[in-house]
């Protein structure tokens, strides 16, 4: 659907016409969607005054970020958030960094670790924005989350500018929640639909101290890099239990003494996929140790911020592995491992080995949510993947889950998925009822709800279990998007 | 010839991460030098990037978008310098800069590329594929130099024979040689073009009938090692003529790779003496560099299952196996004071001068090698050194617009000073 001429016109007045695009041929880069056009502002100003003509014409609109994935409706005008790249600030003494949308994570991290700061990266991958809300390798010392936002600067579907927190106050960036206007369920929340109506310009992070050195210092070649030592104070490995109740006894103290710097429930399909360059390598090396792991399990690392430090952490380590009958994964001890092991998952750099290489695809269910219960679920959806693999339609991972504390274990995240072949039809109808039944299953069982689905299908079946939630949400919605321009812009 | 349906899988295997718009994450050190692909960061939009033009060529390869003047800028503001194949094969088995190649050829063939493209075919046709330049052999005239003189046959490329400025790097390497008692041999009148700039261009067809050309030239000489001082002559001689078939009998080496062997086996030396004094930057030709491992060729089909697996094993173009070392070392004997910039080696940021756009858009090219200029005055170097003159060349002229930062010179230059 086009744009209407005047629409077209004030747009590119606002953006300039190097910014803006309705040329269907640069659309198939556009998540395959036939947008109204493609937009790409510069700043606050350009985001409302787009937001105002949108209301103006009734023109449907969406923002992306670094934009990994998104489901968009046909006709929506695209906000390409792409200009807005700037680091704003890294206040030390506060501990928290200002981002606009582009900024990567990537970016963030390399800047704060020279100061001696870190943040919270998602499982997704450092190649994503920093406001990227979701879970990751670093929960366990950094939060997740929603939780990691403090002040806002928010583009309401209406147009109007929000700056929540301190900074709606007093032009400080320091807390989201007041003094000043705390909208974070509203805008951040982590509950449905889980998602920002409107277009957030800038955030402030909340920032964690780094035990590490500015910068891994890399060696090697694409894709053969390596750390030729380990750097002092840290320790890497990963440990298998006999089952689902000890690694989970385990994750708990471990969390509970504050120990980890990082916890992540890879399974051991994850693991390989990190520590290897290619799809024949990463199924060779998972074929040689797939029988040493006998159940589910976790990378650990600690860091110390002094040698005492590390060793005192590493004892409790060894004591609460010890006493849950945890197993090193043999290939851990290897200090070259260890050491990919250490910059691919501080670095979050390898995440598409474990997700996209195998096939191409993946089709996830990630919850968040209270650890034991969620895992008790996936123990039957790991289950139901095995039939899927015995068949040969989706990838051999020993039909694992996998998951993790955050914040030191009094929140979790459980997350398993498949990866297939979407060229396969079979296998990419199997994966989607695979889906389908587990989320289906976790509704009716009382584990918890998916929000991955179409409005109409949480209307109907998710929201009068969840204290019809909806209703209130449209009442919301009716305030601050009365023409439904927006109906969601996760920041993707 | 494979044309852009031959890679449709690899184009669907993408999944929009973004990889290819950045360094391998892990190398990220600044935020102001994180990105590797210029054209994305000078438009901004998606189908500018790797990815986006994966999508685009599948969107083509299977008829569902046509191609208009748009994708024609799209395809053609591509430096083809293959960052983005590096970066999204760290994580990644998938061929990115293949499909980019064949884009850009389905686009030549349907009409659709930049005038000053067409204008430069009819001219390497008009002349038979021979190198085109009114100084031809002019650098070798100067010292003395003579052809057949050696088993060692010193390939200028097109740049060096036209420009006078850079006919020093080949007459520096000459004097050398011959104070070392190395004989050598230089091109004749009737010397054919590489056809790298052709290949770029988006020309494949009229490329793959040179190539038949070059190989039956390069096979009737007696030598039995051939210097390419530019890199992408190295580049079409070494990769694309193995791509296509063509088996050439003489080594190939870049001259830096010539070099440093000789210095290697101690049968040249350094003349370096004031400048190693200074601290000095390297800028890793795309040409040299990423793209110049050997060409695998490789038949088989996919493996059943569900991954992207092939029988026998398909070989992936990761940078790993590029020329890296050898200008470094060269700059190690020269006694340089070396300084690496944050974008190196096969994640090098491009210098502009590659995919032709310092013929169809020389303002691009120039802004492109005004970032990399920014970057290597940034380590504090007062020289960037590189190793081809197409990016000594730009790079120049980006330094001089910019009020000369740093000096520009080829590595041989800084040995041979």
């Amino acid at each position: 659907m086009a744009l209407p001429k005047e629409a077209f016109r004030e747009l590119e007045d606002i953006v300039g016409p190097e910014n803006i695009s309705e040329d269907p041929t640069i659309m198939p880069a556009y998540f395959n969607t036939a947008f109204a056009a493609v937009v790409l502002p510069g700043s606050v100003e350009e985001i409302r005054a787009i937001v105002l003509v949108c209301n103006k014409y009734k023109i449907p609109f969406r923002a992306i970020c670094t934009g990994w994935t998104g489901r968009f409706q046909p006709g929506t005008l695209l906000l390409d958030l792409r200009r807005m790249n700037r680091i704003i600030e890294i206040n030390e003494r506060n501990l928290y960094a200002v981002v606009e949308p582009y900024v990567t994570l990537a970016q963030l991290q390399a800047e704060l670790w020279k100061r001696g700061l870190h943040c919270n990266v998602k499982g997704a991958g450092t190649n994503c924005t920093a406001l990227l809300r979701g879970h990751g390798h670093l929960d366990q010392s950094t939060s997740a989350d929603d939780r990691n936002y403090l002040a806002v600067e928010w583009v309401t579907p209406t147009g109007k500018v929000v700056r929540t927190g301190a900074l709606g106050l007093v032009g400080e960036w320091y807390t989201g929640d007041g003094p000043g206007p705390s909208l974070r369920a509203l805008i951040s929340g982590a509950v449905p639909p889980g998602v920002t109506p409107g277009v957030i310009t800038k955030a402030a992070i909340k920032l964690y101290h780094w035990p590490g050195p500015a910068y891994w210092d890399v060696k090697g070649t694409n894709p053969h890099y390596y750390l030729e030592e380990l750097p002092p104070n840290f320790f890497v490995r990963y440990y298998w239990f006999p089952d689902v109740d000890r690694m989970l006894e385990a994750e708990a103290r471990i969390g509970e003494s504050e120990i980890a710097l990082e916890l992540m429930g890879f399974n051991l399909s994850m693991v390989v996929a990190n520590i290897t360059t290619s799809n024949e390598e990463e199924e060779k090396l998972y074929d040689e140790l797939k029988d040493e792991v006998k159940g589910p399990g976790f990378l650990v690392i600690l860091g110390g911020l002094s040698e005492a430090d590390l060793s005192y952490k590493r004892k409790v380590l060894e004591m609460i592995v010890k006493e849950t009958d945890g197993h090193v994964l043999s290939i851990t001890e290897d200090p070259k491992v260890q050491g990919l092991l250490l910059i691919h998952c501080t670095r979050i750099c390898a995440s598409v080995r474990e997700t996209f290489r195998a096939g191409g695809a993946f089709r996830s269910i990630p919850v968040m949510g209270q650890r034991d219960l969620v895992a008790r679920w996936a123990v039957g959806a790991a289950e139901a993947k095995r039939s899927l693999i015995a068949r040969g339609l989706v990838v051999d991972d020993g039909g694992h889950f996998f998951g993790w504390g955050v914040e030191h274990g009094h929140l979790g995240k459980t997350e398993i998925f498949c990866r297939y072949d979407p060229r396969d039809p079979e296998a990419a109808e199997a994966v989607e009822q695979w889906y389908t039944e587990q989320t289906e299953r976790a509704l009716q069982e009382g584990y918890f709800a998916n929000f991955m689905l179409p409005w109409e299908k949480i209307r109907t079946s998710v929201g009068p279990r969840l204290c019809n939630f909806h209703i209130w949400w449209e009442e919301v919605m009716d305030i601050i998007d009365p023409l439904r321009l927006t109906t969601s812009s996760p920041l993707v | 010839m494979r044309g852009l349906k031959a890679y449709l899988d690899d184009m669907e295997m993408c999944c929009r991460c973004s990889c290819c718009k950045f360094i391998p994450l892990l190398n990220i050190r600044y935020h102001e030098y994180a990105a590797i692909c210029p054209s994305i960061e000078r438009f901004n939009f998606h189908c500018y990037s790797a990815g986006g033009r994966l999508n685009i060529g599948a969107a083509l390869a299977k008829g569902q978008i046509v191609p208009n003047r748009m994708l024609e800028k799209v395809a053609y503001s591509c430096f083809l310098c293959g960052g983005c194949q590096v970066s999204c094969s760290f994580g990644m088995d998938m061929h990115v800069f293949e499909p980019i190649l064949e884009l850009r050829f389905q686009l030549a063939r349907d009409g659709f590329v930049p005038q000053a493209f067409s204008d430069y075919k009819d001219q390497f046709e008009k002349r038979r594929g021979l190198l085109g330049t009114p100084y031809k052999g002019q650098w070798a005239r100067e010292i003395g130099a003579r052809v057949g003189s050696g088993q060692v046959y010193l390939y200028i490329g097109c740049l060096i024979e036209s420009d006078p400025h850079l006919w020093r790097i080949p007459q520096l390497l000459s004097e050398v040689l011959r104070r070392s008692g190395l004989s050598f041999t230089v091109g004749p009148e009737d010397e054919p073009c590489c056809g790298a700039q052709l290949y770029q261009m988006g020309f494949e067809r009229e490329f793959v009938d040179h190539a038949e050309r070059l190989g039956a030239y390069w096979n009737s000489l007696d030598v039995r090692l051939v210097v390419a001082f530019c890199p992408h002559c190295y580049w079409a001689l070494k990769v694309l003529l193995a791509k296509y078939g063509v088996h050439l009998r003489p080594r190939i080496l870049h001259v830096t790779e010539f070099v440093e062997e000789l210095l290697q086996r101690g049968e040249l030396y350094s003349t370096a003496q004031e400048i190693h004094k200074r601290p000095v930057t390297y800028h890793d030709p795309c040409k040299l560099g990423r793209l110049s491992e050997p060409w695998i060729p490789w038949q088989g089909e996919k493996k059943p299952g569900p991954r992207f697996q092939f029988v026998p094993p398909r070989p992936y173009r990761r940078g790993t196996n590029g020329v890296y070392q050898a200008p470094r070392r060269i700059l190690s004997y020269a006694g340089v004071t070396f300084l690496e910039m944050p974008r190196t080696r096969e994640y090098a940021w491009c210098c502009g001068s590659g995919g032709g756009i310092w013929l169809s858009d020389p303002e691009l090219a120039t802004w492109v090698a005004e970032a990399r200029v920014r970057e290597a005055k940034a380590t504090g170097a007062e020289i960037l050194a590189t190793a081809c003159p197409w990016c000594r060349s730009l790079l120049s002229k980006a330094s001089a617009a910019l009020g000369n930062p740093v000096q520009v010179l080829d590595v041989l230059e800084l040995l041979f000073h």
